[in-house]
């Protein structure tokens, strides 16, 4: 059985094609301004490099913000629900998952099975997100993915006080007056995302293993100021962007077996 | 161009051409237009049961007092206005005493929510208009009141004669109709009271806080018997509680029918419209007894043929996330596959119809914030524990309503006491009551389905 998650994010839309709960392959784009188009061609690119048609997918679940935007999904499901699933598959000790995408960041419990337990999410704010991330790096005058490499070099981080984007932005004005380098900025911002994640996280607790997740996955310089922040190791899956992707395709292979059972 | 919409409101259509010359001007006024009237009847259906005609009554008699509003000024010699949280007795007791021709009585706020919100989606012109006229943006002020101000400063509804305000439960009222007197030179009555119980003094009421409350009542009473050469008679009284006392207990045993049943058979937001009538102080007394006595009926006859708008055997849930402009959040809800038990205020709790000594009617108007959920944060909390053990819940999502400063406060708390006391998961929705700017349907939906999704497992796991 072929099955496809389909996850439209704010920032990417991912697909990922799986045949008998093995990944088969996977495409990631930006979602650009129309959430239906960026899920049919991000969802082709897969199917291309699969080296299928759209008529061989069994199955075809929708997540993320977009979800009820895919026409061609047969069901939709959370991206908190699918996250953990794609998670647990990936990393099978997985206990807690910390997901920081373009508008959003969760902290979710996983069960043995990949089931949620308990989750969190950020609410109005786009303080501890990658949008977050964005604003700053413009500020500074950085490409996104330079933010990481960057910040691993600082050897006296700043302390960035608000965790308002728009604050944060005066204050970055501020601090680099003061004569405060680059580096030591961009690694007091990851302490602030840091910061405001584990704090939202502590309602679900941290469990290990933890497992982090998004596009903000890739940066380095995150990941080790939310492993200080929780006090617990953190891994980071090869391809952190496509786990709520994986989940769901894994979940439309449980729908089309499901399926296949009532047809009998 | 209405007509469709009104006859799902429940108006039949001789009214309608009787009242077209009154429901046009209104309509005018309030810059009401094709487009308006289609995305009423739209989300209406996709809402609210509106095959009950119980429900539809309700809508009606709303429609009417959004055209008797905008008309008051023409129609009346004064315009008395009240808002929440003033009861309706109180209200009511005094409107009975005055002529009905020539005085026009309403609690403003809730007629726009419940017409031009919950039906028109149409409440942000009018909230801008509040928030610049002294009621800004980012300053927690209440949205209920920036609306009332809004479509006041706007011309949409006229400015009142007299404003009866209760200060108890919540400070926006006082502070806005401070603003209402100062600034716009609207004299207001104040039903002062001290709220500041003691924690561990609820359930009791204390006899000091009733006796002070009450005062305040009888002293706004005698103020508005003195300005309008009236008197609130034994009859009035008697009447007011009659009514008040039938429409109250039919709508209690309603509430608790459905949060007993499985499936559920209505939608918790058809019932906002008959809810709100509880502090409303329409003199269709007979139409909204009416039209409960039909939607008890009707909801009835679903339980007993197991007719739901939910699957049956769908976790239970209790719900706080009453949002007054808005029903789809509620709906939103249901469609995730959560049985809404009981969604409070929508249920009234047995407290606030508890037995007490007092029998002067100024101190029964004081029993009413002294039992109830305004008693204090203790009470916050106790209730809505005892809402989730009442109707033994699976779940509970309690609303954080973004701009109410006093709800807001003992959302964790209550959070935090129900997971501990029951075991049961607890949702935290972030939202406004008053507001829909404040919050995200898409966000709210993946929460409320990943919340839908663990009562599931945890259901099934049960099961086995």
């Amino acid at each position: 059985m072929i099955t496809a998650g389909v996850d439209v994010g704010a920032a990417t839309a991912k697909t990922v094609i799986v045949a008998d709960g093995e990944l088969l392959a996977y495409a990631v784009m930006p979602t650009g301004a129309s959430v239906a188009r960026a899920a049919e061609e991000v969802t082709d690119a897969a199917l291309q490099r699969a080296g299928i048609a759209r008529a061989d997918l069994g199955f075809v679940m929708s997540t993320g913000y977009g979800r009820n935007a895919v026409a061609f999904a047969d069901k939709a499901a959370s991206e908190i629900i699918c996250h953990a699933k794609g998670v647990n598959h990936s990393v099978s000790a997985a206990r807690t998952v910390i997901d920081i995408g373009g508008q959003d960041s969760k902290v979710i419990g996983v069960r043995e099975d990949g089931t949620v337990s308990d989750f969190a999410m950020n609410d109005k704010c786009a303080a501890g997100t990658g949008r977050f991330l964005e604003v700053m790096a413009g500020v500074l005058g950085l490409e996104i993915e330079e933010m990481g490499p960057v910040s691993l070099t600082s050897e006296d981080p700043c302390h960035i006080s608000s965790t308002c984007t728009i604050f944060a932005e005066t204050e970055m004005v501020s601090l680099r007056a003061d004569g405060r380098t680059r580096e030591d900025l961009v690694a007091g911002i990851h302490r602030a995302v840091a910061s405001r994640v584990a704090v939202m996280g502590r309602t679900v607790g941290y469990r290990e293993q933890v497992v982090f997740t998004g596009g903000v996955a890739k940066n380095a310089g995150v990941r080790d100021s939310l492993a200080a922040a929780i006090g617990l190791p953190i891994v980071v899956p090869d391809e952190p962007q496509i786990m709520g992707a994986l989940g769901a395709a894994l979940l439309a292979q449980t729908e089309a077996g499901a399926a296949d059972r009532s047809d009998r | 161009m209405y007509t469709d919409l009104l006859k799902l409101c429940g108006f039949e259509p001789d009214e309608i051409e009787r009242e077209r010359p009154r429901i046009d001007k209104a309509f005018k006024v309030l810059e009401l237009d094709e487009q308006d009237f289609k995305r009423g009847e739209t989300r209406l259906k996709r809402y609210l049961d509106m095959d009950l005609l119980g429900v539809r009554l309700f809508l009606g008699i709303w429609m009417r007092e959004l055209v008797n509003l905008v008309l008051a000024r023409e129609e009346h010699d004064k315009v008395v206005y009240s808002e929440f949280p003033m009861e309706l007795r109180p209200l009511m007791s005094m409107m009975l005493s005055v002529d009905e021709k020539e005085v026009y009585f309403a609690v403003p706020g809730q007629i726009l929510n419940m017409t031009m919100g919950q039906i028109f989606d149409k409440l942000t012109p009018l909230l801008e208009v509040g928030e610049q006229n002294g009621l800004p943006p980012g300053a927690a002020h209440c949205a209920l009141y920036q609306t009332r101000l809004g479509a006041m400063v706007k011309g949409v509804i006229p400015f009142p004669d007299l404003s009866l305000m209760a200060s108890y439960h919540c400070d926006q009222p006082s502070e806005a109709e401070q603003l209402l007197q100062e600034v716009y030179g609207v004299p207001v009555l104040y039903l002062d009271s001290c709220s500041d119980a003691n924690w561990g003094d609820w359930p009791k009421f204390n006899d000091y806080r009733v006796r002070y409350c009450g005062s305040q009542a009888r002293k706004m009473f005698r103020t508005f018997e003195e300005m309008f050469s009236c008197q609130i008679t034994e009859e009035e009284i008697r009447a007011t509680s009659k009514s008040n006392a039938i429409y109250r207990l039919k709508y209690q045993a309603m509430t608790e029918a459905i949060g007993r049943a499985d499936p559920q058979p209505i939608s918790q937001s058809s019932l906002a419209h008959a809810f709100f009538l509880n502090s409303m102080p329409t003199r269709d007394v007979e139409g909204k007894q009416k039209a409960l006595e039909i939607l008890v009926d009707e909801v009835m006859q679903r339980i007993e043929q197991g007719k739901g708008v939910v699957e049956k055997g769908a976790p239970g849930v209790f719900s706080t996330a009453t949002i007054s402009v808005d029903p789809s959040i509620t709906r939103m809800i249901e469609e995730t596959g959560l049985a809404i038990r009981i969604q409070i205020p929508y249920w009234l709790s047995p407290w606030v119809l508890g037995k007490h000594p007092y029998t002067d009617w100024g101190d029964q108007i004081g029993v009413g914030p002294c039992l109830d959920i305004p008693h204090s944060g203790e009470a916050h909390v106790a209730i809505n524990l005892e809402n989730c053990k009442a109707f033994n819940v699976e779940g509970a999502i309690n609303f954080y309503p973004y701009s109410c400063r006093e709800w807001a406060a003992t959302v964790m708390i209550t959070k935090r006491t129900i997971e501990k006391e029951l075991g049961v998961p607890v949702l935290v929705l972030e939202g406004d009551t008053y507001d829909t700017r404040n919050y995200s349907a898409g966000q709210l939906r993946t929460r409320v389905e990943t919340f839908a999704e663990l009562l599931r497992a945890t259901k099934a796991a049960k099961a086995v």
